[in-house]
């Protein structure tokens, strides 16, 4: 499987931290807190879409509620691949990240 | 009410751009939208809301295209693999939509040819003709671009829109050369202005000052080399018809062949008015008329203050209005209509028809083969390919064919040039600019979309399961859809072959009909100035030889006579009110005309040289004239012509003096000196070449110096037939690409179909089928479909044809003969396309065929 894209990697990261209640909204709003960055909706829902072609998210109908239009919400939770794709994820920035907090405070100097 | 809600159509957008999670985006989006709405109102509410669906477009685009490049290869590679396993299927799609595609490329070469006439003169926009109509009598409008010497100076001092004026006489054949080398040559007298106005590549000379000396002369560069070889033809001497001396004073390149105006030598309008012409006045119009508009002139008010000029200037020319042409339609418009216009759309149309046959092949193909592919369809949809996804890929299969195509068909039409060219008549460049180039392209992809578009719905319907469950077989409905595409194509086949046996036929009645005259074994040519005084010599000389049969004079030339009169005009004695001849043609000729032409006479006599007073008092008319005026006995009753008495002495049958396009029209005849225009000769149908080298011989002997110019009647009266022989060629090449295109689809289909129905046939003919019984069958569903097509077109291709031929007033007949033999022809044809494939399989073992898996 290819690996992640850092969007995609927090994007997932944020509907396993709202749990059952990933869904549009509260993903934008979660995104905004964690990254301070605003995610257009257009963004957010071609990521969606990505994810979901690649199996690594699905998605449940809501109840359909009045504040949207009668609408119902849209909930993304992540599939087995999309578990072990975090995984995967995770495992390798630590080996990236190895060492890193070292080289700055253990104060060994490179050449 | 106030809106609580986001805007329609930004809602309608933002669900474009998510179609599969539309509830959620939507959702999500008014959620927000209404938490801003009651916070920071309705403005700040919809400038968030479009900022979600701007923001992430340029992330969009990067991503999809990413994609998309990555989906391409994936394509390619099957476009290749399909290009190498699959040859019958490729090349016939391929072939096809290439000889469409070059049609397409030698037609937009030919069409852009004929749209740049005269657009190379700089002042083109502000260039005009005079072009004059008058209302005839029988209610025609006629046409024509004669204006008297005077008008043009006229036109420029009274009228302020005006910058420039030429008056222009052209095509005048006249000896030309150096004291010692001398030609007929064709020669163009113009005002000085005309060097402002037109634009014209100087080589040598002063393009302000060539034509200020009344005598000078332009020549073009093939006239100088021609005349002066190596030497510097700049001031040297030329001498003009019988002793005018000219200096040359220009020389210039060879006009291009698009323009209206022919490459020959210039020479100022004084010169014609040495030669004896009064070129200032009101009478005699054997001028045309070109101006120059000032920039800011209104053409159309200009027109309707011109209409009426010769009112109170010319009264003889009184009942013609005028009215300004531009010189960029000059060539394409035909003054009363028509012109190469009429072609362009012609030939458009069939080219478009030339490549929808193609792009019906290219269907038939694939939704036939649907069956083939479908199970790397399965395959695409089991791995998880969406049907969006496989439509995409079928289409970019297409104009990846296309796109092939596309350059095949620039090849082929490179090596075709030159055969349009000659049909055309005219040297076509291969060349494009960025404008064609980008046309070009738009029609080559959208023949392969249109090509691609059905079979993509088609083949990206296939249901795996199906597939893998034991095969599918073809939909009843996509079947029937082919059959009536084969039938459409075959129609579109038959229509062409319909037409051009048709035109083919009208040509052959044109060439062959009988006239009313003999028109084989007459020599003409045009009265030069040098032997016009001679005439009774040349006739005297000629009449010698025992070979040359009678040698007369003429106004006009059989298919053109010049001079029309009628209506008031025209009255006679014993004529009944009311009643009124609208148009007579008038030809002056010899007594001899009558043996030379060999018309009878219906009663009375024709001119003879015993009779003087024949010269000045008496006419002959023709069988037309005399229904006309409706006189029981015509012979010596008296008729005025423009005010000059005449007696009737003779009725000539009727014969075909115009061409067939038009009704038999009354003609006088008068004998008269003056306003001869041509010799004509008849002569023996032995030792053609001897006699006419006798004429030629004689003619240089009386006048020396003189190249006479002979042409046989029969060969020049061809020539009115010029456009319609030039639609038969190139409806003949039409029909054939239109007929090969049609037969490969075919090839193609049956040899599918074969193959798809080896078991059957085995099964068949075990079961006791005879190999007659296998071929019936499978060219009963062919040729079904041909034969319907046939039907379906017969009475369109008549009205069609019957319509053509009524331009004619005299035409063939359309017989059932033409409708047969090209039902036969097509049946044939099909028959003979699929004939070796039939055969293949209905000869094959069974055995063979049954043990095939």
């Amino acid at each position: 499987m290819k690996e992640l894209t850092k969007a995609e990697e927090t994007l997932l990261l944020a509907i396993l931290r709202l749990k059952d209640n990933a869904y549009g909204v509260a993903i934008k709003r979660h995104l905004q807190k964690t990254t301070g960055k605003a995610l257009p909706y257009g963004t957010l829902y071609f990521i969606l879409e990505q994810l979901k072609n690649k199996g690594l998210v699905k998605r449940s109908t809501g109840e359909s509620r009045p504040e949207r239009g009668g609408r119902s919400r849209i909930y993304y939770s992540l599939t087995s691949q999309g578990d072990k794709a975090l995984q995967k994820a995770y495992e390798m920035q630590q080996k990236i990240w190895e060492g890193y907090a070292d080289l700055i405070w253990g104060g060994k100097t490179r050449t | 009410m106030k809106r609580a809600k986001p805007l329609k159509f930004l809602e309608r957008l933002l669900s474009i751009l998510s179609s599969s999670g539309k509830t959620g985006i939507l959702g999500d989006t008014e959620e927000e939208y209404l938490g801003i709405l009651s916070k920071k109102g309705r403005f700040k509410a919809d400038l968030w809301y479009a900022s979600q669906i701007i923001k992430p477009l340029p992330f969009l685009i990067r991503s999809t295209l990413a994609w998309s490049l990555e989906m391409f290869k994936n394509y390619w590679i099957s476009f290749l693999r399909i290009l190498k396993r699959q040859r019958l299927y490729a090349f016939i799609n391929i072939t096809g939509l290439a000889v469409g595609l070059a049609c397409c490329i030698l037609i937009f070469l030919w069409i852009k040819f004929e749209l740049s006439y005269d657009r190379f003169h700089e002042n083109r926009d502000d260039l005009y003709q005079v072009t004059s109509k008058i209302p005839l009598p029988d209610g025609d409008l006629l046409y024509f671009t004669n204006t008297p010497g005077a008008l043009a100076q006229a036109l420029k001092t009274e009228r302020p829109e005006v910058r420039n004026v030429s008056r222009l006489v052209d095509k005048v054949e006249m000896m030309l050369g150096t004291k010692d080398l001398r030609f007929l040559e064709e020669v163009r007298f113009v005002d000085p202005a005309f060097l402002e106005m037109f634009t014209l590549e100087f080589i040598e000379g002063n393009p302000k000052t060539a034509l200020d000396q009344p005598a000078s002369i332009i020549l073009t560069e093939k006239i100088a080399e021609k005349y002066f070889a190596d030497l510097d033809a700049l001031y040297q001497d030329i001498v003009l018809g019988a002793n005018t001396n000219l200096s040359v004073t220009g020389i210039i390149e060879e006009m291009p062949a698009n323009s209206f105006l022919d490459s020959i030598c210039l020479v100022p309008m004084a010169v014609l008015a040495d030669l004896g012409w009064n070129i200032d006045r009101w009478g005699g119009g054997n001028f045309e008329t070109y101006i120059h508009l000032k920039k800011d002139a209104n053409l159309k008010s200009f027109n309707a203050q011109i209409k009426d000029f010769y009112k109170s200037r010319a009264p003889n020319w009184a009942p013609s209005q005028l009215s300004l042409r531009p010189i960029t339609r000059i060539h394409l418009y035909g003054l009363s209509g028509g012109g190469p216009i009429v072609y362009v759309y012609i030939f458009s149309g069939l080219t478009v028809f030339i490549l929808l046959l193609a792009v019906i092949n290219f269907i038939n193909l694939s939704t036939a083969r649907s069956v083939q592919r479908s199970k790397e369809i399965g395959v695409r949809k089991i791995v998880g390919a969406s049907r969006q996804q496989l439509r995409k890929q079928i289409l970019m299969e297409s104009l990846l064919v296309t796109l092939f195509s596309g350059g095949l068909a620039l090849v082929i039409s490179y090596f075709l040039l030159p055969i349009l060219s000659q049909v055309i008549g005219a040297q076509i460049s291969f060349s494009f600019d960025g404008n064609s180039i980008l046309l070009l392209t738009g029609i080559i992809i959208l023949t392969g979309i249109l090509s691609g578009i059905y079979p993509a719905f088609i083949l990206s319907a296939v249901q795996p399961v199906q597939v893998y469950k034991g095969g599918i077989s073809p939909k009843q409905k996509s079947l029937l859809l082919r059959k009536v595409l084969i039938a459409f194509q075959f129609s579109l086949a038959i229509f062409m072959l319909i037409t051009m046996i048709g035109v083919n036929k009208q040509l052959q009645y044109l060439f062959t009909k009988d006239l009313g005259y003999n028109r084989s074994n007459v020599v003409s040519l045009g009265l030069a100035q040098e032997i016009s005084g001679k005439f009774a010599t040349v006739q005297t000389e000629l009449m010698q030889n025992p070979e040359i049969l009678s040698v007369t004079r003429s106004s006009s030339t059989m298919g053109e006579v010049s001079t029309t009169t009628g209506g008031d005009a025209i009255t006679w004695e014993g004529q009944a009110g009311g009643r009124e001849m609208p148009r007579a043609h008038l030809m002056r000729v010899d007594p001899e005309w009558i043996e030379t032409f060999e018309v009878d006479m219906a009663a009375g006599r024709f001119f003879s040289n015993e009779f003087p007073v024949d010269r000045t008092e008496s006419v002959v008319i023709n069988e037309t004239a005399l229904k006309t005026m409706a006189l029981k006995a015509p012979i010596g009753k008296r008729i005025t012509v423009w005010n000059r008495n005449f007696r009737i002495i003779g009725v000539i049958k009727d014969f075909h003096f115009y061409s067939l396009h038009e009704e038999i029209q009354p003609l006088i005849f008068i004998n008269r000196y003056a306003g001869f225009n041509n010799i004509f000769v008849r002569i023996n149908s032995q030792n053609l070449p001897r006699t006419i080298t006798f004429i030629q011989d004689k003619l240089k002997e009386i006048a020396p110096g003189y190249v006479p110019d002979l042409k046989f009647l029969d060969e020049n009266l061809q020539n009115i037939y010029t456009a319609e022989q030039r639609m038969e060629k190139l409806t003949k090449y039409f029909t054939g690409l239109a007929i090969f295109i049609s037969c490969i689809g075919l090839l193609g289909l049956v040899s599918f179909s074969a193959r798809q129905r080896t078991k059957e046939i085995a099964i068949r003919k075990v079961l006791g089928a005879s190999e007659g019984n296998i071929a019936y069958q499978l060219f009963k569903e062919i040729l079904i479909c041909v034969a319907a097509a046939n039907v379906v077109v017969y009475p369109l291709a008549y009205l069609v044809l019957r319509d053509w031929l009524e331009n004619y007033a005299y035409h063939t007949s359309l017989g059932l003969g033409i409708f047969i033999l090209s039902s036969a022809l097509t049946l044939a044809i099909a028959a003979l396309s699929i004939g070796w494939n039939v055969l293949k399989a209905s000869l094959a073992n069974p055995v063979d065929s049954l043990r095939y898996e």
